[in-house]
């Protein structure tokens, strides 16, 4: 077999991302490959990548396994004995390499070649490369490092190829203290040493804890020694300040008592995690923009899934905060790969009462795709069905706009389907959910009953009529002489029209730029409307429409203002239920006609509405025009009483009440610092 | 947080009432009718009306397939790999050079280069050690941290007692690494201009101003170590020499 060249992770072009490059030396043609390819695997996804940082940085690699051929299996080895060289064995291998178990040898030693053989090997098969990974095929113990380079034995395992890439990659000293002396030099070049014991000047204070004692720990190679170790204290992640650090046992300090730059094995400590995200934030290419709640646990409490051009990541909510459950790059087990321009809804599609994914793709594949993605039962998530191009009956087009709800009342999650633009006439589907996947139970071709489609039908999903299968509004304000909406009750596998409004609805005159939010505001069970018009009169409306089932009625109207809320042409609205009282209420915000930028809340008494609202500050968050909200229930409480609110750089979860509060606020990355913050 | 209202108009009204009176935003424009007296229909009369009873049977061109009985059809459980689309290649602006220089006695040459193609990215931080930075006269180009370069590091063995318990490190006096340029910039008329400049980075920020030189950037504390000022096409050695010739004609036949 020639050498080859497989990228076994691939994020992105080489120039915005950190390249491994992993050559392997001693290794035959044959079972030795397979070793090696299983060494490769072992060392680096079922070790580094499965872990902590590495885990939730993925997006940031690439992976280029080279597999070169040797004439011999095994590396050469030399044996020293008080630095004498006793015995020389060559073998005919790729790159020509020795080891030699000696460390004051670095362990292992190139032949004459090897450094252009290396070389060749690199310029012939790896595009570019930060980091190199040699594997030897020998079971010793040990390795040589430096430059980008990690040279290593067989006998080496993950956790010290994540030490030594806090050198290679962090540019971190060491933590531990091998060696019984007091470092004399001055302040160490990295970011997790220092001889600085002045907390104010500290270069990881703003991790330390203003109650921990600065140091933390005096004496040789020191844990927890100044006071009282607080019961919540974490060896790995609470910083303070101990003694012993750089090798040695005194004189220089560390940040924690226990970090993978001390024992391998740990994850990196805030400071050392924080250093290395910073590092190698831009090459995730990652922002907060693409933003799903839902519940991936049936905890009762809303997850949040964040999706970032071929990657996605699943973030657990513990009720106040969120954390990282799920990375992934490229593709899940099933597969599906995922590209900027996947489109996701969340919704327990099988009825286990967690929520699944679905998502579409229509424009970055030869053809349009469908898939929809369950737990993986590791708190991940696995593709269960996918549709490439069509299934029996739809063909899936660029343009399909999806909508999900459990139109046929079997507790399974359904989704209708509309395309208005790709085709000579606009079609939607009822997609019914049979768990493992869906299957198309009733199309409509151009018409809908009591309905002629456009390509500009909006669709809203409701159970207008109470019987707990999902029913559709559909509004169309443009394409005719006069604005219609429509009121389409599901049987569950057919559509049938309750009442269809042309130009008016009761007490309320429709215009082209309605606005239509369901949400059952008054809690008996059906749907009702709220609908905003804020550019098409002098002054700007707002309906709350009740559903009797069939029709609606005005229940109320407020004109230019309601209880509390001066209404403008750019308010934006979400429905939630920020008391959990059953009524679907309104977060309204609106960052463009007033001074302040305001986050409001009009809270449904049934008949009407009390508003409240928060400006500029809540928290440390600063409401701005590039915020995005997503109502949810992240606390677990009932209702959807909070907002997921992010934008490019900014995460934060915002809890309802008067005035609205916020629980976490993240700036690049979500992790939750014991104390501090990376910003 | 930082201050988000650099994206909102400068001037913009007073603060929200709670009970204030309606704003009306658009003078020209009607009232919506009274509560309870809402019964005008505007028109658009250039468009048609929806028809009370929709027609049932379409026929024409670039149509859906019939739909049939569908209910009866199992779903898919598709697998594999999805199929790209035709691949989009990198424009050549969007390649980079990648350059290796060798520091020895204490200056720095280039030795070797290397186009790659797709964007370059620079970072947004760099490590507290060495690093690079390229510079055209005083404009940045790019830069990048050089995680324990110069350096020859045996792995610990911290089952067995002092030495072998810590790392051993071995200073290397001549050392390569790379640096990375966006083709675009590699011209003729750049070339002289181009610094190579290697830091010695005491104190580094969070995040980089990307349009501020090292030196500049806020928080830094850098030294400067050595510097490769300008790159001599007739200093360098054929098989590089050749390769940037090669990339500064395609860019100028590209201009």
């Amino acid at each position: 077999m020639p050498d080859s060249m497989t990228q076994i992770l691939s994020s992105g072009p080489p120039g915005s991302k950190v390249n491994i490059a992993v050559l392997g030396d001693g290794f035959a043609d044959g079972t030795d490959q397979t070793t090696y390819n299983n060494k490769v695997n072992d060392l680096l996804f079922n070790g580094l990548f499965k872990n902590d940082y590495y885990f939730e940085d993925i997006q940031a690699f690439n992976v280029y396994r080279v597999n070169l051929i040797s004439v011999d299996s095994g590396v050469g080895t030399k044996t020293y004995d008080n630095g004498t060289l006793l015995n020389t064995v060559t073998k005919n291998t790729a790159l020509g390499y020795y080891y030699s178990g000696s460390w004051s040898h670095c362990w292992l030693e190139g032949g004459a070649n090897t450094s252009t053989l290396v070389n060749n090997a690199l310029n012939t098969w790896v595009p570019d490369h930060n980091l190199v990974l040699i594997l030897l095929n020998n079971p010793g113990f040990g390795g040589c490092g430096g430059g980008g380079f990690a040279v290593l034995p067989l006998g080496i395992t993950w956790d010290t190829i994540a030490h030594e890439f806090g050198h290679g990659l962090g540019g971190f000293c060491d933590e531990y203290c091998a060696t019984d002396k007091t470092y004399t030099g001055g302040e160490p070049g990295c970011v997790d040493n220092t001889i600085n014991t002045n907390r104010t000047t500290l270069k990881w204070g703003r991790f330390v804890n203003p109650g921990t004692p600065i140091p933390t720990g005096k004496g040789k190679c020191a844990g927890y020694t100044e006071g009282a170790r607080p019961a919540d204290w974490d060896d790995n992640q609470s910083v303070g300040l101990f003694e012993g650090a750089g090798t040695l046992t005194q004189g220089i300090y560390r940040p924690v008592i226990n970090c993978r730059m001390r024992s391998n094995l740990p994850p990196y400590c805030p400071v050392c995690y924080t250093h290395m995200k910073s590092l190698n934030d831009a090459m995730t290419q990652r922002t907060f923009l693409q933003v799903y709640p839902g519940d991936f646990n049936g905890d009762g409490k809303s997850d949040a899934l964040i999706h970032n051009g071929n990657g996605i990541m699943l973030y657990r909510s513990n009720g106040t905060q969120l954390d990282v459950q799920f990375s992934v790059v490229n593709l899940v087990p099933g597969s599906w790969q995922f590209q900027a321009g996947d489109k996701f809804w969340t919704g327990d599609f099988n009825h286990d009462g967690k929520d699944e994914v679905l998502v579409f793709n229509g424009s970055d594949w030869v053809m349009p795709y469908l898939g929809l993605l369950a737990d993986d039962g590791s708190g991940g998530l696995k593709l269960i069905a996918r549709y490439d191009g069509s299934m029996p009956g739809w063909q899936f087009s660029r343009h399909d706009q999806f909508f999900v709800g459990d139109f046929n009342g079997d507790g399974l999650v359904d989704v209708f389907v509309f395309n208005g633009v790709d085709w000579s006439i606009p079609y939607l589907g009822m997609l019914q959910s049979h768990g493992t996947g869906l299957a198309l139970v009733r199309r409509y071709d151009a018409n809908l009953p009591g309905w002629q489609m456009r390509p500009t039908d909006q669709f809203f999903v409701g159970d207008f009529n109470g019987d707990k299968k999902a029913d559709l509004f559909v509004f169309n304000g443009s394409a005719w002489s006069i604005p219609y909406l429509g009121m389409l009750a599901s049987t569950g596998s057919a559509l049938s029209m309750s009442t269809r409004y042309d130009g008016n609805m009761p007490d309320w005159q429709m215009r082209p730029s309605d606005q239509h939010f369901v949400g059952d505001f008054d809690g008996d069970g059906k749907a009702d409307l709220f609908v905003f018009n804020g550019d098409a009169w002098s002054i700007a409306y707002l309906g709350m429409l009740k559903s009797t089932g069939s029709s609606l009625t005005m229940t109320q109207r407020y004109d230019g203002n309601a209880p509390g809320w001066q209404m403008r042409s750019h308010d934006r609205h979400y429905v939630a239920d920020l008391n959990g009282d059953g009524k679907a209420d309104l977060v309204v915000f609106n960052a463009n006609d007033w001074s302040p930028v305001y986050l409001g809340r009009m809270i449904s008494t049934g008949s009407g509405l009390s508003c409240d609202w928060s400006a500029d500050w809540i928290g440390g968050w600063h409401l701005g025009t590039v915020d995005n909200f997503e109502p949810c229930n992240y606390a677990g409480i009932g209702g959807k009483r909070n907002l997921f609110v992010h934008n490019t750089d900014w995460f934060g979860m915002l809890r309802s009440g008067s005035p609205w509060a916020l629980d976490q606020i993240y700036y690049r990355w979500i992790h939750n610092y014991r104390y501090g913050h990376n910003f | 947080m930082t201050d988000q209202r650099e994206t909102r108009p400068p001037v913009l009204p007073n603060e929200q009432k709670p009970m204030g009176a309606p704003v009306v935003n658009a003078p020209g424009l009607p009232l919506m009718e009274s509560v309870g007296e809402v019964r005008t229909v505007l028109r658009n009369t250039a468009l048609p009306l929806m028809a009370a009873n929709a027609a049932t049977e379409v026929s024409g061109e670039h149509l859906m397939e019939k739909a049939g009985t569908m209910s009866e059809t199992p779903p898919s459980h598709n697998s594999g790999p999805q199929r790209a689309s035709e691949a989009t290649m990198p424009t050549r602006s969007d390649g980079y050079l990648r350059l290796e220089v060798r520091f020895e006695n204490g200056k720095l040459s280039v030795i070797g280069a290397k186009t790659v193609p797709g964007a370059l990215i620079n970072p947004t931080a760099l490590i507290q050690g060495k690093a690079y930075e390229v510079l055209i006269a005083d404009q940045p180009i790019s830069v990048g941290s050089l995680p324990d370069v110069g350096v020859r590091r045996a792995f610990s063995n911290r089952d067995v007692p002092d030495p072998e318990g810590k790392h051993r490190f071995v200073q290397v006096p001549t050392f390569e690494f790379f640096v990375r340029v966006p083709i675009a910039h590699v011209t003729a008329e750049n070339l002289p201009k181009m610094n190579i400049i290697l830091h010695e980075v005491r104190e580094t920020p969070d995040r980089l101003v990307p349009t501020l030189a090292v030196q500049k950037q806020p928080g830094i504390e850098a030294m400067e170590v050595v510097r490769l000022s300008g790159i001599q096409l007739e200093s360098i050695s054929q098989d590089v020499r050749l390769q940037l010739e090669a990339i500064i004609d395609e860019n100028k036949n590209a201009h």
